[in-house]
């Protein structure tokens, strides 16, 4: 493993795309940053810009209107970019399936790129911390 | 606690009411002519000091239907005024001049059933996205979007 | 030369994401759009395909902050289409949870509010004491939301009266830390300066854009859903709808933190008069027809409405969220105010404080980016450092 690789898997710094979710999943993951669960033990990060970011949390259904910026994000991302499906819904649109306001699912509109899937309606913080220590977990084997 | 309010909504819409049923003491529906939609409404809105709600747009056995929700909570009474209409093409006023906090409701009703509304201030699309085909409305009956919107990816 | 400010439409907490363009002309804001649709999932067409029992699961998602709200407004909507009664002891249950609910939701904005002002102490120490709030909804429900408690004629589960005690004892615990944080708030010179004056929604406004929950109840208009059209046990306890008159930011902040202290008291009065009992009435059909409910969620009414053709779906289902009717209210509030309180008046509504970190100031003549919302949540913070410098503090 690299040098840049291992200092990834010591300070992942992660950002939040809400692709059509309910809200309750982007709060369980705000939830993992406060005092509780503390999810900077691990080094991580909340950025507010995606060209910092090391993962991307994506939650939501892809609603038509968002699921293109998901897309655009991932593109801009710097690569390795980790990329956790939070939640039922980002994992395969859960109840929200067949709507006419849905489209592609997150792994298919980015093929290849989903590295961990936590789903729950909503995952419980201890759920979101334990999927990225796997993701980061495979990085590790690289 | 709606026979008052009852009473009063008889006398001061008159001949302006088609049809006035009390579901019970908390719920009232009115039915009203399309033409006198907007006089209704000034005078439950700004003479009988109601609050308005939002409002229920669907397609019906024969046409479509708006049903405008106010609430009178210091009598707790939800009264819901209701107009239809047969056309293929419906088409009724446009509250928003008298009440600004239904504009969303009547863009939302414009994108998802395609009823228009005469005289609104802003009639562009509230909540579908850039790429949904202009003549396609989801809430109208069965799946109508099948075959004519095409997947992102 | 008016600058355009777009804020949104991601971002971490995003309730319903929303784009808002302000349009800037120096420091002043001269006018605001706002653009929804980011988060529109079609939940009114599902509905139209589930059966009257599945339904309460759907409408759950609406909202994952007001997941007991909107199917408490739904089940109601059934009942008073098909006039079922529902059993005293289902009736305090719907309170307790719902009142929950309100108590991390209301948590949960002021940190947040703290956030934006640049007191990340409030923000971390209100999120702390969410937590209990979130333990016992586990404890009481099975899970920390989407509670899937709600059920047409009654409640899904029962509560384990074994757990009473030790919930009591939290709500005192909360109620301590609830009063240091009222105190905290309402004692600082600095939140004064910050929020007093700032925001200001007008009665007359409020009304012409159907503003509702704390929005309205700090303009002056003590409208609660609970108390005027009585719904779930509210009119089998007592307690208090609070309101101020002051109109601005910092009464919004006001009534927030009161409320909890009130949801507490529900909480407790509903926990003691509580008696074993029916929580079921069993329904099996709902006839044709229509029916309207509605409930008051953190941010306001909830509003529903059914009909039913006589089978076992509705044929159609509205529901309408509280910040629907707020959000629009951004414009008479935020025209004519600094940017740089802009974060905080459009956050005071509960809609979607959480935009501005994605929120970036775009020059309008060149297109080129000249803040990002890290710096303008900065140049919030900065405004309150300075005015503590200012106050000697």
């Amino acid at each position: 493993m690299g040098l840049k690789l291992k200092a990834l898997t010591k300070s992942p710094w992660v950002f939040h795309v809400s692709a059509g979710s309910c809200n309750n999943c982007d709060i369980e993951i705000l939830d993992c940053l406060c005092p509780r669960f503390d999810i900077e033990r691990f080094g991580a990060l909340l950025v507010g810009s995606v060209r910092h970011a090391d993962a991307l949390l994506v939650t939501g259904a892809m609603n038509r209107k968002s699921a293109m910026r998901v897309k655009k994000l991932y593109d801009q991302a710097p690569k390795p970019c980790l990329v956790l499906a939070i939640g039922t819904c980002a994992c395969d649109q859960g109840i929200f399936r067949g709507s006419y306001a849905l489209t592609t699912p997150l792994d298919e509109l980015l093929p290849g790129a989903v590295t961990a899937y936590v789903p729950g309606c909503p995952p419980k913080p201890e759920a979101i911390i334990s999927g990225l220590v796997k993701a980061l977990q495979t990085l590790q084997d690289k | 606690m709606s026979e008052k309010l009852v009473h009063d909504l008889t006398a001061r819409l008159g001949a302006m009411i088609r049809e006035l049923s009390v579901k019970n003491e908390r719920r009232v529906y009115v039915e009203v002519a399309p033409d006198d939609l907007r006089q209704a409404v000034r005078v439950i809105f700004e003479e009988m000091g109601a609050r308005y709600a939002t409002a229920t747009g669907m397609q019906v056995q024969d046409g479509f239907e708006v049903l405008h929700h106010f609430v009178f909570d210091s009598q707790r009474v939800v009264v819901s005024l209701r107009v239809s209409t047969e056309s293929e093409e419906p088409e009724f006023d446009s509250i928003t001049p008298l009440i600004t906090g239904a504009e969303f409701i009547e863009r939302e009703m414009r994108d998802l059933l395609g009823i228009q509304f005469k005289g609104h201030p802003n009639p562009k699309r509230l909540i579908l996205s850039d790429d949904w085909p202009d003549d396609v409305y989801p809430l109208r009956r069965g799946r109508p979007w099948e075959g004519k919107v095409r997947k992102q990816v | 030369m008016t600058t355009i400010v777009p804020i949104g439409p991601f971002h971490p907490l995003l309730e319903e994401p929303e784009l808002f363009r302000l349009h800037v002309d120096g420091e002043t804001v001269v006018d605001i759009e706002v653009e929804i649709g980011w988060n529109h999932r079609g939940i009114e067409k599902i509905c139209e395909t589930k059966t009257f029992d599945q339904v309460p699961f759907v409408v759950e998602r609406i909202c994952g902050i007001c997941s007991a709200c909107h199917p408490t407004a739904y089940v109601q909507a059934v009942e008073d289409l098909a006039d079922i009664e529902v059993p005293e002891r289902a009736l305090y249950i719907r309170s307790v949870i719902t009142e929950l609910e309100r108590l991390h939701s209301h948590l949960l904005w002021l940190g947040l509010a703290g956030h934006f002002l640049g007191y990340n102490t409030v923000f971390m120490w209100a999120w702390k004491y969410r937590e209990p709030v979130l333990d016992i909804c586990e404890e009481l429900t099975g899970n920390r939301n989407n509670y899937a408690m709600l059920k047409v004629g009654g409640v899904r589960r029962d509560l384990d009266e074994s757990l009473f005690p030790s919930v009591l004892e939290r709500m005192d615990d909360l109620d301590k830390h609830l009063n240091m944080l009222v105190g905290a708030v309402t004692d600082d010179p600095v939140l004064h300066a910050r929020l007093k004056g700032v925001g200001i929604l007008t009665p007359e406004a409020a009304r012409a854009y159907g503003a509702l929950g704390p929005t309205v109840r700090a303009s002056g208009i003590p409208i609660d859903v609970r108390r005027d059209h009585p719904y779930a046990a509210y009119d089998l306890v007592d307690w208090d709808v609070i309101s101020v008159d002051s109109c601005d930011v910092y009464g919004r902040a006001v009534v927030r933190l009161l409320e909890c202290l009130e949801s507490v008291k529900i909480i407790r009065r509903c926990l003691d008069q509580m008696r074993p009992g029916e929580i079921d009435s069993g329904v099996k059909e709902i006839p044709p027809g229509e029916g309207i409910g509605h409930a008051e969620a953190p941010r306001g009414e909830t509003f529903h409405y059914v009909r039913s053709d006589g089978t076992n779906r509705p044929i159609r289902h509205k529901a309408r969220a509280p910040t629907y009717m707020n959000l629009p209210t951004c414009r008479a509030t935020t025209v004519g105010e600094s940017i740089t309180d802009a974060t905080i008046i459009l956050a005071s509504v509960d809609p979607c404080y959480s935009c501005t970190e994605r929120m970036g100031v775009y020059d309008a003549s060149t297109g080129q980016k000249a803040l990002d919302g890290k710096q303008l949540i900065k140049l919030s913070q900065e405004k309150t450092r300075q005015l503590r410098e200012e106050m000697g503090e």
